[in-house]
């Protein structure tokens, strides 16, 4: 009878504790779309990693964190988005949730400026996934990346390609054609970028070179009066006979702006080439963000 | 089949209570998820945002703890202050909290919160207080109260037999460390420029005060060689340049010692407060 009693009790327990699990899901769930709807989506996103928490079903625990991520998303906390969507195991899952779950992957650390990292997913996406219409769903967003790390010609490449695969399937972005591309990647409108390290080379051998180089004159021209001014007025403490002070005060300032002058060439030529890419992305972007309308 | 009546309806209410109170330790268990995933920011927004499914005293433990690895120690003693001694976890509690007191600077207080702390049946959290005790003690730099707590110690067990040995290493170099006196600073400063730096233990900048000081002479013995005049312009612009350095590296010696006893108190406080601290992780971790 004892025994009788302890399996029947063991047996209400699982009953009435699955009850109220059933029940909490749908209070959680209830209380995610209050939080929506007042637009509170960082509550939201931890409600739904509260519904990660407690649910045993694995597409359930799936959904919690796909759409915490895009309520991460929503209020741009990017960084706690891909660190929901991590978690995610992809082993045996099918294509459409690896393509869900990498994109958004991909996207989040495009949008987080972790461009390497965005790449990377999408070639882990391209290479789990078998069907290769999910491939050229993510070549846009590939486009964008690209552009941002400054692979102008890849990114061209890719958009022929993505664009020749839609018109073959009379899919939507086919309205793109490829003059259009070719004008828009054409290599004249390409920026030119300067290499920092020859900016730095140049001032190394000619004070102000490398400013120059760099399209910054008027530093380049400050730069150059003041290392021949310094050298200048201690030739002429030297003949003088002011050796001492001459040699001594000569030499350091010229040294000082001279190492300052280097490093300053170096500076401008990656600030003159975050520039001129970044109003030519703008540009590109604006582009894919129409052809994806 | 024949189960009392009477006995089947209790069973069933002992059941129903057991599922519903595991229902309310959820949220609890949650917020601990939360916290062990360093999500802190959204534990602390959760327990804010829904604090009615916390009991009082869950709640405040949940904030205090969290505040705690936010490295926010005036808000977590904040909380933690306001849980009664009936909770579960009291004596753990009050480590906790006589920890963060110490590192807010309010050392009585935190002596006061261990002396709340009842002998527990567990000897680490015993052996834990006394080891916060003598840290007060150094901290407030009372060797003899120190020398009476440090008998208690057992040095026993892993989680605070090496903060226990450091601080008493700690004790030591207390007692061997001798202020650097700013007036004596100043002086060396005076026969030698940089002397005093190097008094106070600033190597570095000794040797850059000596340098500064004798290039600027030179230069002002360079410009009265070539002119043979002391009113000459030269001679004038590097004196004055001279003077500035020298009078700047005596003043800049005696604040120098001053900062050098400071930063050397508040280094042997931050050992005190880490060898303090140890033990605390070590029983929450």
């Amino acid at each position: 009878m004892r025994y009788l009693q302890i399996c029947i009790s063991l047996l209400l327990i699982f009953l009435i504790n699955s009850l109220f699990s059933q029940s909490d899901s749908i209070n959680i769930l209830t209380n995610i779309n209050a939080e929506v709807q007042k637009e509170n989506y960082y509550a939201a996103a931890i409600l739904y990693q509260k519904l990660d928490f407690i649910t045993t079903s694995s597409s359930e625990k799936l959904y919690a964190k796909v759409k915490a991520a895009e309520c991460f998303k929503k209020i741009g906390l990017y960084e706690n988005g891909i660190d929901v969507l991590n978690k995610i195991n992809l082993n045996g899952e099918n294509d459409s949730v690896i393509f869900c779950v990498k994109f958004q992957l991909s996207l989040l650390n495009y949008l987080f400026n972790n461009f390497i990292t965005a790449e990377a997913h999408l070639k882990e996406m391209n290479l789990l996934i078998k069907d290769s219409t999910y491939y050229y769903k993510g070549c846009l967003l590939h486009v964008l990346i690209y552009n941002e790390q400054y692979k102008w010609n890849e990114a061209k490449t890719l958009m022929h390609q993505a664009n020749k695969f839609f018109y073959r399937n009379n899919l939507k972005q086919s309205i793109v054609n490829a003059t259009q591309i070719d004008s828009i990647y054409n290599t004249k409108y390409f920026p030119h970028l300067k290499s920092p390290s020859k900016a730095a080379t140049m001032s190394a051998f000619f004070p102000g070179l490398g400013q120059f180089y760099s399209k910054n004159y008027l530093e380049g021209s400050v730069s150059f009066i003041t290392i021949t001014g310094i050298a200048g007025a201690s030739l002429f403490g030297i003949l003088n006979q002011y050796y001492f002070t001459s040699i001594v005060a000569g030499s350091t300032l010229i040294a000082r702006f001279y190492q300052g002058g280097i490093t300053r060439a170096e500076f401008l030529a990656n600030h003159y080439n975050y520039y001129k890419s970044k109003n030519f992305n703008s540009l590109l972007k604006q582009y894919c963000i129409n052809i994806l309308k | 089949m024949t189960i009392p009546l009477r006995n089947s309806l209790s069973y069933i209410f002992i059941i129903i209570g057991l599922c519903c109170s595991a229902q309310r330790n959820i949220d609890y268990a949650f917020v601990q998820n939360l916290i062990i995933q360093k999500k802190n920011t959204q534990a602390n927004y959760y327990l804010n945002y829904f604090k009615h499914s916390f009991s009082d005293d869950s709640l405040n433990f949940l904030r205090g703890y969290n505040y705690y690895l936010m490295k926010k120690p005036d808000s977590c003693s904040l909380s933690l202050i306001k849980i009664n001694p009936s909770f579960v976890e009291w004596n753990k509690t009050q480590l906790l909290l006589s920890i963060n007191l110490d590192y807010s600077s309010n050392i009585n207080q935190a002596i006061s919160t261990l002396n709340q702390i009842q002998n527990d049946t567990n000897p680490i959290i015993n052996q834990i207080k006394y080891t916060l005790y003598a840290g007060n003690m150094l901290l407030l730099r009372n060797l003899t109260a120190y020398d009476t707590i440090v008998k208690k110690f057992d040095f026993n067990n892993i989680a605070y037999e090496k903060s226990q040995i450091n601080l008493s290493e700690l004790k030591i170099r207390i007692l061997k460390h001798k202020e650097k006196s700013a007036i004596v600073a100043g002086m060396l400063s005076t026969i030698m420029p940089g002397l005093g730096k190097f008094y106070v233990g600033r190597k570095g900048e000794a040797m850059a005060a000596f340098s500064t000081n004798i290039i600027f002479a030179g230069m002002a013995a360079e410009a009265y060689y070539r002119t043979k005049s002391f009113k000459s312009p030269q001679f004038i612009i590097f004196t004055t340049l001279f003077s500035f350095f020298y009078s700047g590296n005596i003043i800049g010696s005696i604040y120098s010692a001053k900062k050098q006893n400071k930063s050397i108190k508040k280094q042997i406080n931050n050992e005190i407060l880490a060898n303090m601290h140890i033990p605390i992780a070590n029983l929450f971790d």
